[in-house]
């Protein structure tokens, strides 16, 4: 309860988990920029500046950085779209809504490596969903779905680990609108329509911000996704940067991409706060 | 309702109710049942493909099944020391988390104090931190200090990433208690160590099952930290499956990686998530 007494105490209880993880984190982002103006290196001669940036300045960078952003917005707004009217129909009780709500937890709960496997084997030259099609002669032949130069292939797996994830935000956020909200706007004359755009869209607008940018930063950074079942070229961000630090030797390159990534992720997460707030103010 | 009229004739009411409370929620459950089942039935059922009888285009179920694929990964590969190595980091990693994050815990359920808001957000930062920037220059950080390539880097490393869920549903568990029945306890003499061992800690019970399970997991499914600190020398299920995937995908093999990496997965956090009651687990586990 006093507060004053404690403060020693609360210092030392709060100490080792603060410490260890401020300490590492602080060593991996001072570690990144020393290495991006040529402060720390053990491998080659290097000399202090901007040599790193403008070397890394190059079309191939920003290449890997339009792709890697194509692909996290294709994959968060998509996840967004389909989750949405999920969430909403899973406010409704109906026969058979806990398994509903078991199987859409399931990607949830799987491992990324393992569900980049699951639908690279479906989605594959002979998988079972280009056989699928190719027997119901929607297709004359199979297409090619993964490793494709869209990178059409991370989006699907993306969005199948990701959509669970924003439909659970979305019917928590759905569920905590009060009912009296809803029953108030009914009361005086709104169809299910006016009640939705109304009342449930504007708040539930910032849970489906956070998802959003949670799955966006998730993708833009994406290293296992994109080796696996991403294009030849261009190599998402974080392959690049992988590529330049450990083929190539490359460090301070590798650290200046490290920063893009970094960098890039606060702006669209401020980005998305701002598209947010917006929308709040359009649709109320 | 009079009973025999035909649905839809006269009164178009109950057909569309019908429609609304069992056609629709039916085919919602089945696509979703699909997606999701689909793509993991087809990863069991390459798993039991028999090699002497191919399993290819035309054919849409395999045509013979053995569990062949599965004693070839297990013979040729380096698997069983994989999944070695995986639970004794994940175990490693979990028991350091748990050690680091309980004291952080108990001082969150316990006190109202400035900064709590800002420890929380530092605490979820691992989770946020792109994965791939986090290990490659951590790893520059362990070249220096000789931690690359060991043992003891991985756990560290490990542990770093573990850490928020742990963290979390520690400190959810913990300020959950209520103040009543601590105060009561100090008014009726209890000290502080008989409260935390007869009141706090068989509150928290289930928030330390449910966080040292979701610890565990993030453990045995990290991939970017273990590919950049760990290999070549010391390999765990994930490498290992993401070798399977790289330029020539055996989709036989992986298949048999694959679902030794999920299967404990789905069960653990299953069994997590019926312990918790409430969404702490789903939310949790996807960084929130």
């Amino acid at each position: 309860m006093t507060r004053k007494g404690h403060r020693l105490e609360i210092a030392l209880l709060v100490l080792p988990a603060v410490g260890f993880v401020a300490l590492f984190l602080a060593a991996v982002l001072v570690m990144t920029v020393m290495q991006s103006v040529g402060l720390f290196s053990f491998t080659q001669e290097t000399q202090v500046g901007l040599q790193s940036w403008i070397d890394a300045a190059t079309g191939q960078t920003w290449d890997s950085f339009s792709y890697s952003a194509k692909i996290a917005a294709t994959s968060a707004f998509g996840s967004l779209l389909l989750a949405y009217p999920l969430a909403l129909f899973l406010r409704r009780s109906f026969v058979g809504r806990p398994l509903l709500n078991a199987i859409i937890r399931v990607p949830l709960f799987v491992p990324a490596l393992v569900a980049a496997f699951l639908i690279l084997n479906v989605m594959s030259f002979h998988g079972i969903v280009n056989e699928v099609l190719v027997r119901l002669g929607v297709i004359g032949e199979p297409l090619r779905l993964t490793h494709d130069d869209w990178g059409l292939g991370v989006v699907f797996i993306q969005i199948w680990k990701n959509l669970p994830f924003l439909a659970l935000i979305l019917t928590a956020v759905l569920a905590n609108i009060p009912a009296d909200l809803e029953a108030a706007a009914r009361n005086l004359g709104a169809g299910p329509f006016a009640v939705f755009r109304h009342v449930l869209l504007p708040l539930s607008i910032p849970g489906a911000q956070t998802g959003v940018t949670l799955v966006f930063i998730g993708v833009l950074g994406d290293f296992a996704i994109n080796a696996i079942a991403g294009p030849l070229y261009p190599p998402s961000l974080s392959i690049r940067m992988y590529l330049l630090g450990r083929n190539f030797g490359e460090w301070g390159q590798a650290a200046v991409v490290a920063i893009v990534i970094m960098v890039s992720s606060l702006l669209f997460a401020w980005l998305f706060s701002i598209l947010g707030r917006l929308t709040v103010r359009v649709v109320r | 309702m009079t009973g025999g009229l035909p649905l839809g004739t006269r009164s178009p009411a109950p057909v569309l109710r019908a429609v609304r409370l069992g056609v629709v929620p039916l085919a919602v459950i089945v696509v979703a049942g699909i997606a999701v089942g689909v793509p993991i039935l087809m990863a069991i059922a390459w798993s039991l493909v028999d090699p002497d009888h191919p399993w290819s285009y035309p054919d849409m179920f395999p045509p013979s099944v053995s569990l062949y694929q599965w004693e070839y990964v297990f013979r040729v590969t380096g698997i069983v020391p994989a999944i070695a190595t995986s639970y004794v980091l994940a175990t490693a990693a979990t028991i350091l988390s748990f050690l680091i994050a309980l004291p952080m815990a108990y001082a969150m359920g316990r006190w109202a104090f400035r900064g709590k808001e800002l420890i929380r957000i530092l605490m979820l930062l691992p989770l946020v931190m792109p994965g791939m920037v986090v290990a490659l220059f951590l790893s520059r950080v362990f070249a220096a200090f000789g931690l690359a390539q060991t043992f003891h880097g991985l756990v560290l490393a490990h542990t770093l990433l573990g850490l928020p869920f742990m963290a979390r549903l520690l400190s959810t568990s913990f300020e959950a208690i209520p103040r009543e029945v601590s105060d009561a306890a100090s008014n009726l003499g209890a000290s502080e160590f008989a409260k935390l061992r007869t009141i706090y800690l068989p509150m928290v019970r289930p928030g330390i099952f449910a966080g040292a399970i979701l610890t565990f997991i993030a453990s045995l499914e990290e991939f970017s930290l273990t590919y950049v600190i760990g290999t070549p020398d010391y390999q765990t299920i994930p490498t290992i499956l993401f070798g399977f995937l790289g330029q020539r995908l055996v989709r036989t093999q992986a298949s048999v990686v694959s679902l030794i990496l999920l299967v404990p997965s789905l069960v653990l956090l299953f069994a997590a998530d019926r312990m918790l009651k409430r969404d702490y687990v789903s939310t949790g586990f996807s960084k929130l």
